[in-house]
Protein backbone atom coordinates (compact mmCIF):
# COMPACT_ATOMS: atom_id res chain seq x y z
CA UNK A 1 0.00 0.00 0.00
CA UNK A 2 1.05 3.63 -0.61
CA UNK A 3 -0.66 6.65 0.62
CA UNK A 4 -0.07 10.65 -0.09
CA UNK A 5 2.45 12.41 1.91
CA UNK A 6 1.96 16.26 1.09
CA UNK A 7 5.61 17.88 1.35
CA UNK A 8 6.90 21.16 1.33
CA UNK A 9 8.40 22.12 -2.07
CA UNK A 10 11.37 24.83 -2.29
CA UNK A 11 11.24 25.97 -6.44
CA UNK A 12 13.00 27.27 -8.33
CA UNK A 13 11.19 29.37 -11.62
CA UNK A 14 12.68 29.78 -14.39
CA UNK A 15 12.77 32.78 -16.98
CA UNK A 16 10.95 30.78 -19.27
CA UNK A 17 8.62 29.64 -16.43
CA UNK A 18 9.47 26.08 -16.10
CA UNK A 19 9.61 25.09 -12.45
CA UNK A 20 12.63 23.20 -10.97
CA UNK A 21 11.89 21.40 -7.40
CA UNK A 22 15.07 21.59 -5.73
CA UNK A 23 14.33 20.62 -2.06
CA UNK A 24 11.31 18.97 -0.42
CA UNK A 25 10.68 18.73 3.69
CA UNK A 26 8.61 15.55 4.62
CA UNK A 27 6.11 15.73 7.10
CA UNK A 28 8.32 15.02 9.75
CA UNK A 29 10.56 18.00 9.33
CA UNK A 30 13.46 16.03 7.44
CA UNK A 31 14.91 18.34 4.73
CA UNK A 32 15.84 16.32 1.54
CA UNK A 33 17.73 17.84 -1.74
CA UNK A 34 16.78 17.22 -5.03
CA UNK A 35 20.04 16.38 -6.97
CA UNK A 36 18.28 16.24 -10.41
CA UNK A 37 14.54 16.72 -11.75
CA UNK A 38 13.18 15.97 -14.72
CA UNK A 39 9.35 17.03 -15.81
CA UNK A 40 7.33 13.81 -17.10
CA UNK A 41 3.81 15.53 -17.82
CA UNK A 42 1.01 14.24 -16.11
CA UNK A 43 1.19 11.08 -14.24
CA UNK A 44 -1.39 9.10 -11.88
CA UNK A 45 -0.20 8.87 -8.71
CA UNK A 46 0.58 5.19 -6.96
CA UNK A 47 -0.98 6.64 -3.35
CA UNK A 48 -3.93 8.56 -4.47
CA UNK A 49 -4.76 11.57 -7.42
CA UNK A 50 -3.17 12.75 -10.52
CA UNK A 51 -1.42 15.47 -11.26
CA UNK A 52 1.76 17.18 -12.70
CA UNK A 53 4.56 14.97 -12.08
CA UNK A 54 8.34 15.64 -11.51
CA UNK A 55 11.28 12.69 -11.80
CA UNK A 56 13.77 13.49 -8.67
CA UNK A 57 16.58 12.43 -7.91
CA UNK A 58 16.81 12.14 -3.85
CA UNK A 59 19.56 10.53 -2.31
CA UNK A 60 20.35 8.43 -5.62
CA UNK A 61 17.01 7.70 -6.20
CA UNK A 62 14.34 7.93 -8.71
CA UNK A 63 11.21 9.10 -7.26
CA UNK A 64 8.02 10.89 -8.47
CA UNK A 65 6.68 14.15 -7.03
CA UNK A 66 3.35 15.44 -8.01
CA UNK A 67 1.41 19.25 -7.74
CA UNK A 68 -1.91 19.15 -8.38
CA UNK A 69 -2.76 22.77 -10.45
CA UNK A 70 -6.71 22.06 -9.01
CA UNK A 71 -5.25 22.60 -4.89
CA UNK A 72 -2.42 24.12 -5.87
CA UNK A 73 -0.25 21.18 -3.26
CA UNK A 74 2.59 18.62 -3.89
CA UNK A 75 3.08 15.66 -2.42
CA UNK A 76 4.80 12.10 -3.22
CA UNK A 77 4.26 8.39 -2.54
CA UNK A 78 5.04 7.13 1.00
CA UNK A 79 5.06 4.08 2.77
CA UNK A 80 1.81 3.04 4.43
CA UNK A 81 -1.36 2.99 4.80
CA UNK A 82 -3.87 5.82 3.39
CA UNK A 83 -6.57 7.10 5.34
CA UNK A 84 -9.25 4.45 5.96
CA UNK A 85 -12.28 4.38 4.02
CA UNK A 86 -15.59 6.15 6.07
CA UNK A 87 -18.08 3.98 8.07
CA UNK A 88 -21.49 4.56 6.47
CA UNK A 89 -23.29 6.98 8.32
CA UNK A 90 -26.52 5.03 9.67
CA UNK A 91 -29.33 6.24 7.44
CA UNK A 92 -32.09 8.84 8.99
CA UNK A 93 -34.47 10.92 7.95
CA UNK A 94 -33.18 14.38 7.47
CA UNK A 95 -35.06 16.94 8.68
CA UNK A 96 -34.49 20.88 8.61
CA UNK A 97 -33.78 21.77 12.26
CA UNK A 98 -35.16 25.46 11.21
CA UNK A 99 -37.85 24.61 9.71
CA UNK A 100 -41.37 23.28 10.80
CA UNK A 101 -43.97 22.70 8.05
CA UNK A 102 -47.73 23.59 8.47
CA UNK A 103 -49.84 21.36 8.10
CA UNK A 104 -50.63 20.82 4.42
CA UNK B 1 -16.55 7.43 -50.39
CA UNK B 2 -14.26 6.21 -47.53
CA UNK B 3 -15.92 5.75 -44.09
CA UNK B 4 -16.04 7.95 -41.12
CA UNK B 5 -14.15 7.18 -38.22
CA UNK B 6 -15.70 8.33 -35.07
CA UNK B 7 -15.00 7.45 -31.48
CA UNK B 8 -17.11 8.17 -28.55
CA UNK B 9 -15.76 7.80 -25.57
CA UNK B 10 -17.45 7.60 -21.80
CA UNK B 11 -15.72 8.16 -18.55
CA UNK B 12 -16.55 5.28 -16.06
CA UNK B 13 -18.99 5.93 -13.18
CA UNK B 14 -17.00 9.49 -13.75
CA UNK B 15 -17.94 11.52 -10.17
CA UNK B 16 -17.28 7.88 -8.20
CA UNK B 17 -14.10 7.66 -10.22
CA UNK B 18 -13.00 10.60 -9.61
CA UNK B 19 -13.61 10.35 -5.42
CA UNK B 20 -12.32 7.29 -5.41
CA UNK B 21 -8.65 8.64 -7.03
CA UNK B 22 -8.69 11.19 -4.39
CA UNK B 23 -9.33 8.46 -1.91
CA UNK B 24 -8.45 4.89 -2.97
CA UNK B 25 -9.78 3.32 0.31
CA UNK B 26 -13.38 3.87 -1.51
CA UNK B 27 -12.51 1.49 -3.42
CA UNK B 28 -12.73 -0.81 -0.83
CA UNK B 29 -16.34 -0.08 0.24
CA UNK B 30 -19.69 0.07 -1.71
CA UNK B 31 -20.13 4.01 -2.05
CA UNK B 32 -22.18 6.74 -3.86
CA UNK B 33 -21.71 10.36 -5.00
CA UNK B 34 -25.01 12.07 -3.79
CA UNK B 35 -27.04 15.08 -3.48
CA UNK B 36 -27.56 16.80 -0.21
CA UNK B 37 -30.87 15.33 1.33
CA UNK B 38 -31.34 18.83 3.38
CA UNK B 39 -31.44 21.06 -0.12
CA UNK B 40 -33.57 17.69 -1.50
CA UNK B 41 -31.30 17.10 -3.65
CA UNK B 42 -31.20 13.35 -2.63
CA UNK B 43 -30.29 11.28 -5.48
CA UNK B 44 -27.44 9.01 -6.56
CA UNK B 45 -25.31 10.75 -9.36
CA UNK B 46 -22.79 8.27 -9.58
CA UNK B 47 -21.71 4.83 -7.72
CA UNK B 48 -18.82 2.53 -8.09
CA UNK B 49 -18.65 -1.09 -9.10
CA UNK B 50 -19.52 -2.34 -5.52
CA UNK B 51 -22.51 -0.54 -5.00
CA UNK B 52 -23.75 -1.18 -8.29
CA UNK B 53 -22.99 -5.34 -7.53
CA UNK B 54 -25.28 -4.12 -4.73
CA UNK B 55 -27.93 -2.91 -6.90
CA UNK B 56 -27.86 1.00 -6.68
CA UNK B 57 -28.82 2.88 -9.48
CA UNK B 58 -27.78 6.40 -10.71
CA UNK B 59 -30.89 8.52 -9.82
CA UNK B 60 -32.24 6.92 -7.51
CA UNK B 61 -33.14 8.04 -4.02
CA UNK B 62 -30.51 7.91 -1.18
CA UNK B 63 -33.26 6.15 0.77
CA UNK B 64 -33.94 3.56 -1.60
CA UNK B 65 -30.09 2.84 -2.31
CA UNK B 66 -30.01 2.43 1.16
CA UNK B 67 -32.48 0.03 1.64
CA UNK B 68 -30.65 -2.29 -1.04
CA UNK B 69 -27.14 -1.39 0.45
CA UNK B 70 -27.19 -0.32 4.05
CA UNK B 71 -23.23 0.07 4.29
CA UNK B 72 -23.43 2.92 1.36
CA UNK B 73 -20.58 5.64 1.89
CA UNK B 74 -22.67 9.07 0.56
CA UNK B 75 -19.88 11.52 -0.68
CA UNK B 76 -21.29 14.89 -1.44
CA UNK B 77 -20.58 16.05 -5.50
CA UNK B 78 -17.17 18.49 -5.98
CA UNK B 79 -18.31 20.12 -9.11
CA UNK B 80 -15.01 22.01 -9.60
CA UNK B 81 -12.76 18.59 -9.36
CA UNK B 82 -15.24 16.94 -11.91
CA UNK B 83 -15.08 19.67 -14.18
CA UNK B 84 -11.27 20.43 -13.98
CA UNK B 85 -10.60 16.43 -14.93
CA UNK B 86 -13.48 16.63 -17.61
CA UNK B 87 -11.67 19.72 -19.08
CA UNK B 88 -7.86 17.63 -18.84
CA UNK B 89 -9.68 14.44 -20.72
CA UNK B 90 -10.79 16.94 -23.61
CA UNK B 91 -7.13 18.28 -23.94
CA UNK B 92 -6.16 14.99 -24.30
CA UNK B 93 -8.43 14.01 -27.20
CA UNK B 94 -7.81 17.58 -28.63
CA UNK B 95 -4.37 16.51 -29.28
CA UNK B 96 -5.72 13.57 -31.91
CA UNK B 97 -8.59 15.68 -33.49
CA UNK B 98 -9.62 19.18 -33.76
CA UNK B 99 -13.35 17.56 -33.46
CA UNK B 100 -14.26 17.15 -30.01
CA UNK B 101 -17.69 17.63 -29.32
CA UNK B 102 -18.88 16.94 -25.33
CA UNK B 103 -22.13 15.28 -24.24
CA UNK B 104 -22.31 16.24 -20.95
CA UNK B 105 -19.47 16.50 -18.62
CA UNK B 106 -18.27 12.84 -19.08
CA UNK B 107 -19.10 11.62 -22.60
CA UNK B 108 -17.33 12.86 -25.68
CA UNK B 109 -17.16 12.47 -29.61
CA UNK B 110 -14.07 12.50 -31.91
CA UNK B 111 -13.99 12.34 -35.36
CA UNK B 112 -10.59 10.94 -36.23
CA UNK B 113 -11.65 11.34 -40.08
CA UNK B 114 -8.91 12.77 -42.36
CA UNK B 115 -6.27 13.26 -39.23
CA UNK B 116 -2.68 11.66 -40.04
CA UNK B 117 -3.64 8.38 -37.53
CA UNK B 118 -7.23 7.30 -38.68
CA UNK B 119 -6.84 4.09 -37.10
CA UNK B 120 -9.83 4.37 -34.69
CA UNK B 121 -8.59 1.30 -32.75
CA UNK B 122 -5.60 2.17 -32.17
CA UNK B 123 -6.30 5.58 -31.45
CA UNK B 124 -8.89 4.30 -28.79
CA UNK B 125 -6.26 2.18 -27.20
CA UNK B 126 -3.93 4.58 -27.20
CA UNK B 127 -6.58 7.06 -25.06
CA UNK B 128 -7.62 4.53 -23.09
CA UNK B 129 -4.33 4.02 -22.01
CA UNK B 130 -3.31 7.59 -21.32
CA UNK B 131 -6.10 8.39 -19.27
CA UNK B 132 -5.37 5.42 -17.60
CA UNK B 133 -2.31 6.39 -16.69
CA UNK B 134 -1.97 10.20 -16.81
CA UNK B 135 -5.52 10.58 -14.99
CA UNK B 136 -5.83 7.57 -12.92
CA UNK B 137 -9.61 7.07 -14.38
CA UNK B 138 -10.95 4.78 -16.59
CA UNK B 139 -12.86 4.70 -20.63
CA UNK B 140 -14.71 2.45 -22.18
CA UNK B 141 -14.35 3.86 -25.96
CA UNK B 142 -16.62 2.84 -28.89
CA UNK B 143 -15.31 3.68 -32.45
CA UNK B 144 -17.67 3.08 -35.42
CA UNK B 145 -18.74 4.85 -38.68
CA UNK B 146 -21.52 7.27 -37.45
CA UNK B 147 -22.16 9.07 -33.69
CA UNK B 148 -24.77 6.56 -32.32
CA UNK B 149 -23.21 3.65 -33.00
CA UNK B 150 -20.24 5.11 -31.78
CA UNK B 151 -22.09 5.35 -28.00
CA UNK B 152 -23.86 2.14 -28.15
CA UNK B 153 -20.21 0.60 -28.62
CA UNK B 154 -19.25 2.77 -25.53
CA UNK B 155 -21.75 1.26 -23.85
CA UNK B 156 -21.51 -2.19 -24.52
CA UNK B 157 -18.40 -3.44 -22.59
CA UNK B 158 -17.36 -1.41 -19.29
CA UNK B 159 -15.35 -0.32 -17.67
CA UNK B 160 -11.86 0.19 -19.12
CA UNK B 161 -12.36 -1.64 -22.82
CA UNK B 162 -12.89 -0.55 -26.37
CA UNK B 163 -15.62 -2.06 -28.55
CA UNK B 164 -15.52 -1.40 -32.77
CA UNK B 165 -18.36 -1.59 -34.32
CA UNK B 166 -17.96 -1.68 -37.89
CA UNK B 167 -19.73 -2.40 -40.91
CA UNK B 168 -19.28 -6.78 -41.22
CA UNK B 169 -20.32 -7.13 -37.44
CA UNK B 170 -22.83 -4.71 -37.04
CA UNK B 171 -25.81 -7.10 -37.85
CA UNK B 172 -24.23 -9.00 -34.70
CA UNK B 173 -23.19 -6.34 -32.35
CA UNK B 174 -25.86 -4.06 -32.89
CA UNK B 175 -28.89 -5.83 -33.80
CA UNK B 176 -29.85 -8.12 -30.90
CA UNK B 177 -29.57 -4.94 -28.65
CA UNK B 178 -33.11 -3.90 -26.75
CA UNK B 179 -34.30 -1.65 -28.65
CA UNK B 180 -33.88 1.00 -25.24
CA UNK B 181 -30.24 1.15 -25.28
CA UNK B 182 -30.87 3.30 -28.51
CA UNK B 183 -30.21 7.60 -27.71
CA UNK B 184 -33.87 8.90 -27.94
CA UNK B 185 -35.64 5.56 -27.29
CA UNK B 186 -37.21 6.28 -23.14
CA UNK B 187 -40.04 4.53 -21.69
CA UNK B 188 -42.58 5.86 -23.28
CA UNK B 189 -41.34 4.93 -26.96
CA UNK B 190 -40.41 1.75 -25.33
CA UNK B 191 -43.42 1.64 -24.49
CA UNK B 192 -44.89 1.80 -27.80
CA UNK B 193 -42.47 -0.37 -29.45
CA UNK B 194 -43.52 -3.16 -27.12
CA UNK B 195 -47.03 -2.74 -28.45
CA UNK B 196 -45.95 -3.58 -32.04
CA UNK B 197 -43.73 -6.28 -31.08
CA UNK B 198 -40.46 -4.11 -31.13
CA UNK B 199 -38.17 -5.22 -28.54
CA UNK B 200 -34.88 -4.81 -30.03
CA UNK B 201 -32.64 -2.37 -32.20
CA UNK B 202 -32.95 -4.85 -35.22
CA UNK B 203 -36.99 -5.11 -35.06
CA UNK B 204 -36.59 -1.45 -35.77
CA UNK B 205 -34.74 -1.60 -38.70
CA UNK B 206 -36.79 -4.34 -40.01
CA UNK B 207 -39.95 -2.76 -39.38
CA UNK B 208 -38.94 0.19 -41.71
CA UNK B 209 -38.76 3.58 -41.95
CA UNK B 210 -42.69 4.64 -43.35
CA UNK B 211 -44.10 2.47 -40.53
CA UNK B 212 -41.96 4.45 -37.96
CA UNK B 213 -43.40 7.36 -39.19
CA UNK B 214 -46.67 7.03 -38.75
CA UNK B 215 -46.20 5.86 -35.48
CA UNK B 216 -43.89 8.73 -34.21
CA UNK B 217 -43.90 11.15 -36.75
CA UNK B 218 -40.78 13.07 -37.55
CA UNK B 219 -38.89 11.59 -34.96
CA UNK B 220 -40.10 7.98 -36.11
CA UNK B 221 -37.48 8.55 -39.32
CA UNK B 222 -34.34 9.53 -37.03
CA UNK B 223 -35.03 6.57 -34.86
CA UNK B 224 -34.94 4.19 -37.50
CA UNK B 225 -31.47 6.51 -39.13
CA UNK B 226 -30.12 5.68 -35.69
CA UNK B 227 -31.04 2.11 -35.14
CA UNK B 228 -29.67 1.11 -39.15
CA UNK B 229 -26.31 3.35 -39.30
CA UNK B 230 -27.70 5.80 -41.18
CA UNK B 231 -27.17 8.75 -39.12
CA UNK B 232 -24.60 11.41 -40.71
CA UNK B 233 -24.62 14.03 -37.53
CA UNK B 234 -21.09 15.68 -37.24
CA UNK B 235 -19.39 15.88 -34.83
CA UNK B 236 -19.00 19.31 -34.20
CA UNK B 237 -15.52 21.39 -33.84
CA UNK B 238 -13.96 21.51 -30.78
CA UNK B 239 -14.80 25.12 -29.00
CA UNK B 240 -17.51 25.77 -31.42
CA UNK B 241 -20.03 27.97 -29.72
CA UNK B 242 -23.66 26.83 -30.08
CA UNK B 243 -25.81 29.68 -30.80
CA UNK B 244 -27.71 30.09 -27.29
CA UNK B 245 -31.38 29.94 -27.31
CA UNK B 246 -32.30 31.15 -24.08
CA UNK B 247 -30.79 31.52 -20.46
CA UNK B 248 -32.53 29.85 -17.48
CA UNK B 249 -32.26 29.17 -13.65
CA UNK B 250 -34.45 26.60 -11.96
CA UNK B 251 -33.93 25.50 -7.57
CA UNK B 252 -35.49 22.81 -5.97
CA UNK B 253 -36.29 25.23 -2.65
CA UNK B 254 -35.41 23.79 0.62
CA UNK B 255 -38.92 23.33 1.28
CA UNK B 256 -41.76 24.15 -0.08
CA UNK B 257 -43.09 27.13 -0.63
CA UNK B 258 -46.35 28.77 -0.14
CA UNK B 259 -46.37 32.29 0.92
CA UNK B 260 -45.92 35.24 -1.76
CA UNK B 261 -42.83 35.92 0.39
CA UNK B 262 -41.15 33.22 0.25
CA UNK B 263 -42.45 32.70 -3.78
CA UNK B 264 -40.79 36.32 -4.19
CA UNK B 265 -37.45 35.45 -2.73
CA UNK B 266 -36.65 32.73 -4.93
CA UNK B 267 -38.13 34.56 -7.87
CA UNK B 268 -36.11 37.38 -7.73
CA UNK B 269 -32.82 35.07 -6.77
CA UNK B 270 -33.32 33.31 -9.84
CA UNK B 271 -33.97 36.34 -12.00
CA UNK B 272 -31.03 37.67 -11.34
CA UNK B 273 -29.03 34.96 -11.84
CA UNK B 274 -30.72 35.30 -15.31
CA UNK B 275 -30.31 38.46 -16.07
CA UNK B 276 -26.51 38.66 -15.08
CA UNK B 277 -25.91 35.96 -16.87
CA UNK B 278 -27.65 37.60 -20.00
CA UNK B 279 -25.02 40.45 -19.53
CA UNK B 280 -22.21 38.23 -19.52
CA UNK B 281 -23.07 36.95 -22.55
CA UNK B 282 -24.64 40.06 -24.46
CA UNK B 283 -28.37 39.51 -25.03
CA UNK B 284 -31.32 41.10 -24.05
CA UNK B 285 -34.49 38.70 -23.56
CA UNK B 286 -38.02 39.61 -24.99
CA UNK B 287 -39.61 36.71 -23.13
CA UNK B 288 -39.51 35.51 -19.65
CA UNK B 289 -40.85 31.82 -18.88
CA UNK B 290 -41.66 30.50 -15.35
CA UNK B 291 -41.87 26.74 -14.84
CA UNK B 292 -43.02 25.26 -11.32
CA UNK B 293 -43.35 22.08 -9.79
CA UNK B 294 -45.69 21.66 -6.67
CA UNK B 295 -45.20 18.89 -4.44
CA UNK B 296 -47.39 16.22 -6.06
CA UNK B 297 -44.74 17.02 -8.73
CA UNK B 298 -47.05 18.30 -11.08
CA UNK B 299 -45.15 20.50 -13.73
CA UNK B 300 -46.20 24.14 -15.16
CA UNK B 301 -44.77 26.43 -17.14
CA UNK B 302 -46.04 29.59 -18.81
CA UNK B 303 -44.76 32.43 -20.63
CA UNK B 304 -45.37 36.14 -21.26
CA UNK B 305 -43.75 38.68 -23.35
CA UNK B 306 -41.89 41.94 -22.22
CA UNK B 307 -42.15 45.22 -23.39
CA UNK B 308 -38.95 45.47 -24.01
CA UNK B 309 -36.08 44.10 -25.10
CA UNK B 310 -34.18 43.58 -21.40
CA UNK B 311 -31.54 42.43 -19.41
CA UNK B 312 -32.26 44.03 -16.13
CA UNK B 313 -33.49 42.13 -13.48
CA UNK B 314 -35.68 44.83 -12.83
CA UNK B 315 -37.81 43.92 -15.45
CA UNK B 316 -37.35 40.57 -15.65
CA UNK B 317 -38.22 39.52 -12.06
CA UNK B 318 -41.74 41.70 -11.25
CA UNK B 319 -42.92 39.95 -14.53
CA UNK B 320 -41.35 36.71 -13.78
CA UNK B 321 -43.67 36.67 -10.23
CA UNK B 322 -46.39 38.67 -11.32
CA UNK B 323 -46.86 34.92 -14.06
CA UNK B 324 -46.04 33.23 -11.03
CA UNK B 325 -48.53 34.49 -9.17
CA UNK B 326 -51.32 34.49 -11.42
CA UNK B 327 -51.34 31.15 -11.45
CA UNK B 328 -50.64 30.23 -8.09
CA UNK B 329 -53.76 28.79 -6.37
CA UNK B 330 -54.08 29.36 -2.58
CA UNK B 331 -53.27 25.96 -0.77
CA UNK B 332 -50.91 25.37 -2.97
CA UNK B 333 -46.66 24.16 -2.30
CA UNK B 334 -44.18 24.64 -4.82
CA UNK B 335 -41.36 22.62 -5.03
CA UNK B 336 -39.26 23.61 -7.62
CA UNK B 337 -39.29 27.01 -9.28
CA UNK B 338 -37.35 28.51 -12.67
CA UNK B 339 -37.27 31.38 -14.15
CA UNK B 340 -36.03 31.63 -18.24
CA UNK B 341 -35.45 34.32 -20.58
CA UNK B 342 -36.10 33.01 -23.93
CA UNK B 343 -36.29 34.73 -27.66
CA UNK B 344 -33.27 35.87 -27.25
CA UNK B 345 -31.40 39.34 -29.51
CA UNK B 346 -28.42 40.59 -29.71
CA UNK B 347 -27.95 43.39 -27.08
CA UNK B 348 -25.79 45.42 -28.94
CA UNK B 349 -28.14 46.06 -31.62
CA UNK B 350 -30.40 47.69 -28.91
CA UNK B 351 -30.93 51.03 -28.75
CA UNK B 352 -33.73 53.43 -27.70
CA UNK B 353 -36.74 51.25 -28.07
CA UNK B 354 -39.19 53.95 -26.58
CA UNK B 355 -40.50 57.30 -26.66
CA UNK B 356 -42.09 57.47 -23.98
CA UNK B 357 -40.29 54.91 -21.32
CA UNK B 358 -37.96 56.41 -19.25
CA UNK B 359 -34.80 55.61 -21.12
CA UNK B 360 -32.51 57.30 -19.12
CA UNK B 361 -34.00 55.63 -15.86
CA UNK B 362 -32.99 51.98 -17.26
CA UNK B 363 -29.58 52.70 -18.44
CA UNK B 364 -28.88 54.03 -14.91
CA UNK B 365 -30.77 50.70 -13.51
CA UNK B 366 -28.01 48.45 -16.07
CA UNK B 367 -25.53 50.52 -14.63
CA UNK B 368 -26.48 49.52 -11.42
CA UNK B 369 -27.08 45.88 -11.69
CA UNK B 370 -23.43 45.77 -13.52
CA UNK B 371 -21.96 47.21 -10.76
CA UNK B 372 -23.69 44.40 -8.79
CA UNK B 373 -22.07 42.24 -10.72
CA UNK B 374 -18.39 43.23 -10.21
CA UNK B 375 -19.25 43.18 -6.70
CA UNK B 376 -20.47 39.89 -6.67
CA UNK B 377 -17.35 38.75 -8.99
CA UNK B 378 -15.20 40.34 -6.81
CA UNK B 379 -16.70 39.81 -3.18
CA UNK B 380 -18.51 36.33 -3.15
CA UNK B 381 -22.52 36.02 -5.19
CA UNK B 382 -23.95 36.88 -1.45
CA UNK B 383 -22.00 39.93 -0.60
CA UNK B 384 -24.92 41.92 -2.12
CA UNK B 385 -28.31 40.79 -1.32
CA UNK B 386 -31.98 41.83 -1.65
CA UNK B 387 -33.73 42.55 1.33
CA UNK B 388 -36.16 40.08 0.92
CA UNK B 389 -33.93 37.24 0.67
CA UNK B 390 -33.05 37.71 4.36
CA UNK B 391 -36.63 36.76 5.24
CA UNK B 392 -35.92 33.08 5.24
CA UNK B 393 -32.36 32.53 4.84
CA UNK B 394 -32.52 28.84 4.10
CA UNK B 395 -34.03 28.95 0.73
CA UNK B 396 -31.67 32.02 -0.61
CA UNK B 397 -28.41 30.89 0.68
CA UNK B 398 -27.34 29.76 -2.81
CA UNK B 399 -24.57 31.27 -5.18
CA UNK B 400 -26.85 30.10 -7.98
CA UNK B 401 -24.96 31.47 -10.52
CA UNK B 402 -21.70 29.91 -9.27
CA UNK B 403 -23.42 26.33 -8.48
CA UNK B 404 -25.17 26.53 -12.09
CA UNK B 405 -22.06 24.45 -13.90
CA UNK B 406 -23.17 21.61 -15.77
CA UNK B 407 -25.62 22.30 -18.82
CA UNK B 408 -27.64 19.46 -20.19
CA UNK B 409 -27.18 18.78 -23.79
CA UNK B 410 -29.54 17.19 -26.24
CA UNK B 411 -28.19 15.36 -29.43
CA UNK B 412 -30.12 17.45 -31.79
CA UNK B 413 -28.20 20.77 -29.96
CA UNK B 414 -30.03 22.73 -27.84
Amino acid sequence: MSRPVFVCVLLEMGASGARHPLRITWEDGVYYEITHSNFVGRRAARSAGSGECWICRIADKDVPLYYSPLTGRWWMDGKGDGEPAPTPEPYRRVKDRNYTPPEK
Amino acid sequence: MKDRVILHVDQNSFYASVEMLRRPALKTVPCAVAGDPVNRHGIVLAKNQLAKQAGVKTGEAIWLSRQKCPDLVLIPPDYSRYLYYSRIARELYNEYTDRVEAFGIDECWLDLTGCPNDDGFAVAEIIRERIKNELGLTVSVGVSWNKIYAKLGSDLRKPDATTVISRSNYQDVVYPLPSEDLLYVGPATSRKLRRIGVRTIGGLVKVGPEFLRVLFGVVGLSLYAFAAGLDTSQVAKSGREVPVKSIGNSITARHDLHTERDIKAVTYMLAESVSSRLRISGMAARTVQISMRDYELHNFERQAPLRFATQLCAEIAPEAFRLIMDNFQEGQWIRSLGVRACNLVQASKLNQQSFLEDEKHREATLRLEETIDTLRGRYGGLSVRRGISLADRSLTEHDIRKENVIHPVGFFGP
